[in-house]
This record gives C-alpha cells, structure tokens and sequence, in this order.
C-alpha cells in the first residue's frame, strides 16, 4: 500500500494559500457571506483568482451551506471536483486528505476548502440547537410553494419543451421503458407494466410532471466495496474496473431550489461540463458504451442526461427515447434495472448494483449480451458526477 | 392570498434582511455590484463576477417577463392545502437578465400564463417584517 502512496500521493499537492475572516461571538453576517470572505483571501494569498479554482469542499453538522453556493456566490465558472462533507471534528483532514487526493490523481488543479460556522450567535455546538425556520436558499421558493425537487425542477422542464417541442408523451417513454425493465429485476419494487396511456392519465404532481415522471422513495441501503485491481482479481467475482471518474458543475451552480433561480441555462445541466473531460479520460465515448446508467429522479433529467452525455443533439432526447433507441437491444440501453423510476429510490448508489451485475454476467434475464463498460451518472442537476466502469 | 404560517414564512438573515425591508415598503430592490454593475439575486456579500464587497440596493421598476412557469398540484406543506393547483411563475426583471424572482402568479387566468408573458410584481403583506412577491399580467401602456 505505501508504494502506492508514495507513487501517486506523496508530496504531490501542496497548501497554497489561507485565508480566513475575523473570530468573534457575532460575526453580523451568513455562514455564506463568511465562507466567500474566507475563500477570497485564501485565494488572494496563493496569488490566485477566483477563475483559477476548479475545486470545492466543506464540512459542516447541519449548520453550513453547501460549496454549491459558495462557488456560485463567488463567481467561480467550472468545477471538476465538489464534494460536500456531513461530519464532525474528525472529518477535517479526511477534507483536506481528499482535495488532495484529486489534485495529485489530475482530477482537479485548484481546490478551496472551508469551514464557516457562526458557532455563537448560530447553531452553538453545546447548545441546544435552533430552528431556524425558512432562512438561506428555501426564503425565495417555500414561502410561494416551491419546496420539493420537482416544484424546482418543473421550471426547468417547462424551458426545454418551449424550446424543443419536448413533450410530456416523451417523458412518457422513459418511464414505459424503465417499468418495463423493472418487470425482469427481483429487486423492483414496482413491476406490473405500464403504458403510455397509464402515465399521461397519472395525477399531476406539478405541472409538467405527472405522478409516474416521479422516481419512487424507498427504504433500502445499498454499499460497494472497492480495492484495488490486483486485490480484487484474486477475489471471488470477476472485477469492474473504475476506468474514470469525475464531478463537474457549469457557473451558477448554486444547490436545489436556488438552481432554477440562478443558474444560467436551463436546456443544459452539469453533463455539459462533465461529459468531454470523462470520456477523454476513460477512452470511451457515448458510441462506445455498453450501457447507460441514468439518475432518474425524474423522467425528465433522464432526458436531459441523455442529451448532455451525448447519445444524441441536444433538443432532440424526445424523439430519440420515443423511437426505442434506450430499451434492452436498442442503440444505448438505459437503466435496465428499472431504476429510481420503478426498481427503488436508493439515492443513484442502486445503479452501482445492475451496472455492476451486468459487467459481471450476473444480470438474468436483463443480461446485456457482450456488455463491457458502463456509464453511471449522479445527478445534481447544476452539479454532478459520473463513473465509468469496464469488465 | 394564503397566511402565511412559521413553516414557509421567509425569516430574513443578514444578506436578506434589506430586500424583505424594501418589500415591506413595496419596493423591489436588488443588489448591483458598485464596482462593475453586474445585478445578483439572492442577495449576498460578494459579486460573482468580479468579487467585489461593494454594492447597492437598486429599486426595479417591478416590470418583467415570465422566464418559466409551472402549476403545482401535489403541495407539501400544510398551508397550502386548500390553495387548488397553484400557478407560479419564474420572472427576469426588464432591467437586467441576470436575476429572477419566483412568485405566484395573480390578478390574471392561469391559461394565459407563458414563457414571455409581460406581467409586474405585486406585494402581499404577510407579517410586520416580510411583504411576499408575487406578479400579475401586466397593464398595457397608455
């Protein structure tokens, strides 16, 4: 193991700058107006801009903001790594432990990490805690309805059929297709087929999105364990190499139900930025790929995805579900589980499972003949991130 | 309009504090960057194009056009449970394109709700602190 280390981790990324705002018991501001502050300065003692940062993390307990906000507030325009840390104390250098990571592997060049915490006249850590009602990013939607991921979402949706003449008929599709799938998984939750008729006369959820646009909520866990190639070929399974991985957001990326308010454009989502870079570093275009595991919180991002990954133009996802391009034997099967649509809401960690099983042989009657790689995306919407897998 | 109760009621922090004051007052401010004009929406202590701290609170005229729209059917918090389907809008102000506002759309038949519809914000008040945004079709010009 330490050979390892020392070949690709050792003294291969350096602290370049601090920065930090003044220490008091009432700062008179947000844990996001103190993390911009903090991270401008870090930055201006590296010597640095805003424009060179293509890296974010924080950790918080609860009483935080994401670094969604914090690289939407401070203007930073792309990012090739982002991750968001729930923990305690012992989480810090596991922080800085992984910024470093990405930068030594070549996955990010610039990273910022923070903590911000008004921990006095906020959310006191020996404190009984406090409910702070609708404050941060929810005072601009709940207050008029718009509280749940589809609320923020629909506005977006609404963009791309006034734009491209999408239609919820093609939303329709991929539910069709990914309940249909679901018929053939012993895990689905959700088996008994469905047409297309049945989704357009499913209740409306918000306007454009039916009932079965929506993935399920599911009570379920589901864990990988990863090693290395050389351990895991003398393991019981044949391996699924993690060939590339990557996480990438465009500018503006603020989090969820700020994410229609600011972010820019809403015919594309973060798998414009992410997908060139992935598919460079895999080797492996949208052509090639065996199969496509899609985030489907919505029948919609699918589509979306579907675009931005690059299985066709951009505008044309509609048509192109609509025309049994993503079913078993069509040109890029997608979700061949059912997905979050109809196997089970597992976060997107359930896609791990089929793609997994399909690499192996192990997928039954959903078996993908000669399958040999996969794509899996995690979905943010602004945010994301992506794996590939081979055999 | 629907009263508004301690689960969706806005509770102004530091950065918002001066928009839901101007609110109040029926004024519809946002921030402009001193340094570089850029407008930003929600508020906040930085530019995000060039990172400046300096800022004003600029009064909009309240006229805009609808960017997106949806209906809600399925609501989550109880306040809203006998609203009926819900009409909101996402509007981008006539000065700049760089911020938008999400409000409920009043005053006008949902039908006619479109990407592009001219409409102008109106307040409602809810508490001593907080007058929510909302828009309505706007008035032709004289």
């Amino acid at each position: 193991m330490s050979s390892l280390s020392d070949s690709v981790f050792k003294d291969k990324a350096a602290i370049a700058g601090i920065g930090h705002t003044s220490f008091s018991k009432k700062s008179g501001t947000t844990p996001l107006g103190l993390a911009c502050r903090a991270v401008v300065n870090a930055l201006e003692d590296a010597g640095l801009t805003v424009n060179d940062v293509d890296g974010l993390a924080q950790y918080n307990t609860g009483d935080s903001i994401p670094a969604g906000e914090v690289a939407t507030a401070i203007g930073v325009k792309h990012t090739n790594w982002m991750l968001d840390f729930s923990c305690g104390g012992w989480g810090v250098s596991a922080m800085v432990g992984d910024a470093a990571m990405a930068v030594a592997t070549g996955h990010a060049e610039v990273v910022v990490v923070w903590r911000a915490m008004n921990g006095r006249s906020g959310t006191r850590l020996g404190g009984a805690g406090r409910n702070y009602g609708v404050t941060g990013f929810r005072q601009w939607g709940v207050p008029y309805g718009l509280v749940t991921p589809a609320q923020s979402y629909a506005m977006w949706a609404r963009r791309h059929m006034d734009t491209f003449g999408t239609t919820s008929e093609h939303f329709g599709h991929i539910a069709v297709n990914s309940r249909k799938n679901a018929g053939k998984n012993p895990r689905a939750t959700m088996t008994t087929p469905i047409t297309l008729e049945d989704h357009q006369a499913s209740r409306w959820i918000v306007e454009p999105f039916h009932l079965l646009d929506c993935c399920l909520e599911t009570d379920a866990s589901v864990a990988l364990v990863i090693t290395s190639a050389e351990r895991a070929r003398s393991l019981r399974k044949p391996p699924v190499y993690i060939r590339a991985t990557g996480t990438a957001s465009g500018p503006y990326p603020s989090p969820m139900m700020n994410g229609e308010l600011q972010w820019r454009d809403h015919l594309h989502g973060y798998g414009k930025y992410l997908a060139p870079g992935l598919y460079e570093r895999a080797g492996i275009g949208a052509k090639e790929l065996s199969l496509a595991m899609i985030y489907d919180c919505f029948t919609w991002a699918v589509l979306l995805q579907i675009e931005d990954f690059g299985f066709c133009p951009k505008g044309e996802g509609g048509p192109f579900v609509a025309d049994g391009n993503i079913a078993i034997g069509g040109t890029i099967p997608v979700n061949t589980n059912g997905g979050m649509l109809s196997e089970g809401y597992v976060h997107g960690l359930n896609h791990f499972i089929e793609a997994t099983q399909q690499l192996r042989g192990e997928a039954g009657e959903r078996q993908l003949p000669d399958a040999e790689t996969a794509l899996i995306t995690s979905w943010g919407a602004t945010i994301g991130s992506a794996t590939i897998l081979r055999n | 309009m629907v009263k508004l109760d301690a689960g969706t009621v806005p509770v102004p922090d530091a950065d918002s504090r001066p928009f839901w004051e101007y609110a109040r007052k029926h004024e519809l401010r946002v921030q402009r960057c001193t340094a570089c004009g850029h407008h930003r929406f929600p508020p906040g202590v930085v530019c995000p194009e060039c990172q400046s701290f300096d800022f004003e609170w600029r009064r909009l005229s309240g006229k805009g056009t609808v960017y997106s729209w949806e209906v809600i059917h399925h609501q989550v918090m109880p306040v809203f449970f006998n609203a009926g389907p819900m009409t909101l809008v996402m509007v981008e102000p006539e000065e700049t394109d760089t911020v938008r506002l999400i409000g409920n759309f009043v005053g006008g038949d949902p039908e006619q709700v479109r990407i592009g519809l001219r409409v102008e914000a109106v307040f409602e008040d809810q508490t001593d602190e907080v007058a929510l945004l909302h828009w309505r079709p706007a008035t032709p010009l004289r």
